[in-house]
């Protein structure tokens, strides 16, 4: 051992092998400065790690010292950042606990880039599993680090934890959160926050209810959201890209979920609204105050059909005595069952004809506000609808009413879970976007296959005659022939300049033949030619190697091709191979 | 003339796959011992199809053009393939890697070839509703829109995780046989027409 003793001068300094503490062997004197530093040998484990359990004890006073100071910065950190993203002083504090009991106690340095990560995680733990609105987005923000990598925190510190499974995303408060956290839009929307937010959250049910929740991130959604409602309340300074950057959500990404609910709402107001055809994406945002209060009497009226069925002459009744609609609302409400119901309406004759030129359905009769006061000022004067709530009073004491009631008030009261709202009606329902774009492409796809299905059959079932002998005698003919074989053996090598060589060559046989008889079918043909892309030569080459149909309509063609086409171990390989041979050499 | 490939596709057999719905295998990973120490600096040396960076990966990435795949050849003479489409390609590709590693002079031998990975994907052509789902089978899955869109299921007879995507598309993964994949297939089938989104 090299390092001398402070006490005799000698360097005869050795760890004490039991109690590892250096020892002078000259004098005895235990050496204080270096036991300080020293980890003891019994520290480590038997597979050579080290023992926190032990080494942890082994501290002098400046050292605590530091421990202490580094808790008190590492606690004042947790909680500024937990507070940062919106946590009340107990749920900072819970944030705090819970980083604490991950860490043993030990949290983390100040200054380094884990404790913003920790605190952050602990805060999305806390504000998660007591439902509030705060996004991994956010809090990857407040930490500055990635998304991902905040993600595999929390899923860590949660497994350490042992903490039960999460509750998903609340997008209503999220909703909430964002309307009233938003500077810009409070800044312009001023007092029209409220109908901003309650529009949103009504949008929010249909916008779930048309699957553009599912498998999204739900911060550009809430932007986008909230930006369309701005724009049906008149707030019209404000942009979604403005939005979304208060949200610290996607901008691409918010444009487009606005374009899908845009593209949703045209939709709907095709199918509610009588004048429906001429609605587009443009003048949308003229027609949505009232396609929007369309969509929420619809909801609201609408929960079952069979309940509407039975309930058809009271409804309107019902939903005055029980829910909390305006007069207006609920006269509106009560001219769909009458219409439903085998109503006399000999009165009306002359309107309901009048309606019926003007090609209104019996929707769309419901949608026309005004001519619906009207029909009710009339109905009112007869008398009839005194008659319906007669027969009401008699279905209300069959029927137990107030559960069903009671469900539709909540339903708009308290903020649902996405599971339970997305059963709403609101005349529209669409399959998830993902789903459509790939039932439209598979579609493409079909019929890519069967155009190609008809070219293979073209070919083969064409004359094998002139294939061999008599070239000069039927020129038009034969080159259609020989020419497609000629490309799909190109094609296979694939790519756009193959077309063109396909184009030179057929360019070539038509300069060779002017006067040809059948030059404009051929020209047709050339026509054709030009129109099959990449695409269409794979579905050829994967069809004639015996590709299953169902697969190629999935459109996986590499797997496709390395399987049938460029594959030595495939079965049926040489057999189709050689079927495919027979064709390019007829 | 026979017309093979063009009359449509083969029946699927519905006491194998009651669903009638077949996953299709999408990669096969492979390992293989080839049983002798490797210079992967001559071997990339000497050969055109590999690449070795040992800064970056402390292996030999190799690839040929049929089977298509890629190999990760390390010095202690353990291969992995990967890309294959079917067992047998997956097999034959690993067994052209090692003879490529004897041609540039080791003594490689092909030991222990084992199938380590099979992935799967599939189509159920309806769309599922996650959050519930996610809901009712909240022990063996996870749903988080923020970090991926599609539900992570952790099936534990057989071990398979499959991710399911609101489109009613589906990927298997972490099969060894192809026989797990599609006994997780048919026991999820029913779970998922269960979460059907129904179109009113």
């Amino acid at each position: 051992m090299g390092s001398k003793c402070l006490s005799c001068g000698e360097s005869a300094v050795i760890p004490d092998p039991d109690s590892g503490v250096l020892v002078c062997t000259s004098c005895g004197v235990i050496d204080e400065a270096g036991a300080a530093e020293f980890v003891h040998q019994a520290t480590f484990t038997d597979s050579g790690g080290l023992d926190l359990r032990v080494s942890s004890l082994v501290r002098n006073s400046s050292d605590s010292a530091y421990r202490d100071q580094k808790i008190a910065g590492a606690t004042a950190a947790i909680t500024s950042i937990a507070t940062r993203l919106g946590l009340s002083p107990t749920r900072a504090e819970e944030a705090l606990r819970m980083a604490k009991s991950a860490t043993d106690g030990q949290l983390a340095t100040p200054g380094s880039a884990f404790l913003p990560a920790l605190a952050a995680a602990c805060s999305l733990l806390v504000a998660r599993s007591h439902r509030l609105p705060l996004s991994l987005a956010e809090a990857a923000e407040a930490a500055f680090c990635s998304t991902p990598a905040l993600a595999d925190l929390v899923s860590r510190v949660a497994a350490q934890l042992s903490l039960p499974p999460l509750p998903c995303f609340d997008y209503a408060a999220a909703l909430d959160r964002a309307v009233h956290l938003s500077p810009s839009l409070t800044a312009a929307a001023g007092e029209k926050t409220e109908a901003i937010l309650a529009q949103a959250r009504f949008l929010l049910r249909c916008a779930s209810k048309w699957s553009l929740t599912t498998g999204r991130y739900p911060l550009p959604l809430v932007a986008a959201l909230v930006a369309f409602s701005a724009e049906v309340n008149g707030v019209t300074s404000l942009s979604v890209e403005d939005i979304a950057q208060d949200l610290s959500a996607g901008i691409r990404t918010s444009l487009r979920r606005y374009k899908e609910l845009v593209d949703a709402l045209v939709h709907v107001a095709r199918q509610l609204l009588p004048w429906g055809a001429d609605v587009n994406a443009k003048n949308l945002l003229l027609n949505s105050p009232v396609l929007l209060r369309l969509m929420e009497m619809k909801s609201q009226s609408d929960p079952s059909e069979e309940f509407l069925e039975s309930f058809a002459p009271n409804i309107a009744g019902i939903v005055q005595a029980y829910s909390s609609v305006d007069d207006d609302e609920s006269k509106y409400l009560q001219i769909a069952p009458v219409g439903a119901d085998d109503f006399d309406f000999d009165n009306f004759v002359q309107e309901e004809k009048e309606f019926e030129d003007q090609k209104i359905t019996e929707k769309g009769l419901s949608d026309a506000y005004q001519n619906v006061l009207n029909r009710l000022a009339q109905l009112q004067k007869l008398g009839k609808v005194s008659k319906g709530s007669e027969k009401m009073k008699l279905w209300k004491g069959r029927v137990e009413l107030e559960p069903w009631m009671d469900s539709v008030d909540d339903g708009w009261k308290r903020d649902m879970q996405l599971e339970d709202v997305v059963d709403i009606d609101i005349g529209y329902d669409a399959p998830p976007p993902s789903f459509t774009a790939g039932m439209k492409l598979k579609k493409k796809r079909r019929a890519r296959i069967e155009a190609a299905k008809q070219r293979i059959d073209a070919i083969r079932k064409a004359p094998a005659a002139p294939a061999a002998s008599t070239n000069h005698s039927q020129p038009g003919v034969r080159n259609e022939d020989v020419c497609p074989p000629q490309k799909l053996a190109k094609k296979k090598r694939g790519g756009k300049r193959m077309d063109d060589i396909d184009r030179i060559f057929l360019d070539d046989n038509l300069a060779e033949m002017p006067d040809s008889p059948d030059g404009r079918k051929r020209r047709q043909k050339r026509g054709c030619c030009d129109s099959i892309d990449w695409e269409d030569c794979i579905i050829e080459l994967l069809l004639l190697h015996g590709a299953n149909e169902a697969e190629i309509e999935q459109g996986q063609y590499r797997r496709l091709l390395e399987l049938h086409v460029f594959s030595a171990v495939s079965g049926g390989r040489l057999k189709n191979g050689d079927a495919a041979s027979q064709v390019f050499s007829t | 003339m026979a017309e093979p490939g063009l009359e449509g596709s083969q029946p699927v057999d519905l006491s194998k796959h009651p669903s009638g719905i077949v996953p299709t295998l999408q990669n096969i990973v492979s390992t293989v011992n080839l049983d002798c120490k490797l210079d992967l600096k001559a071997i990339a040396l000497q050969a055109r199809n590999a690449e070795y960076n040992p800064k970056r990966f402390a292996a030999v990435i190799m690839r040929i053009r049929e089977p298509k795949t890629t190999a990760l050849i390390f010095a202690s003479g353990k291969m992995v393939c990967t890309g294959a489409k079917s067992e047998q390609q997956s097999k034959l590709a690993a067994r052209k890697y090692a003879r490529i590693i004897q041609k540039l002079g080791f003594p490689a031998k092909f030991k222990d070839f084992k199938i380590q990975n099979i992935v799967g994907s599939c189509d159920v052509k309806f769309p599922i509703r996650l959050e519930g789902l996610a809901y009712s089978h909240g022990a063996f899955s996870s749903y988080e829109p923020e970090l991926f869109p599609g539900l992570i299921y952790r099936m534990k007879q057989p071990k398979i995780v499959l991710l399911i995507f609101v489109s009613g598309k589906i990927v298997l993964t972490g099969a060894k046989v192809r026989e797990e994949t599609y006994t997780a297939f048919e026991n999820i089938y029913p779970v998922l027409t269960e979460f059907r989104k129904v179109q009113q």
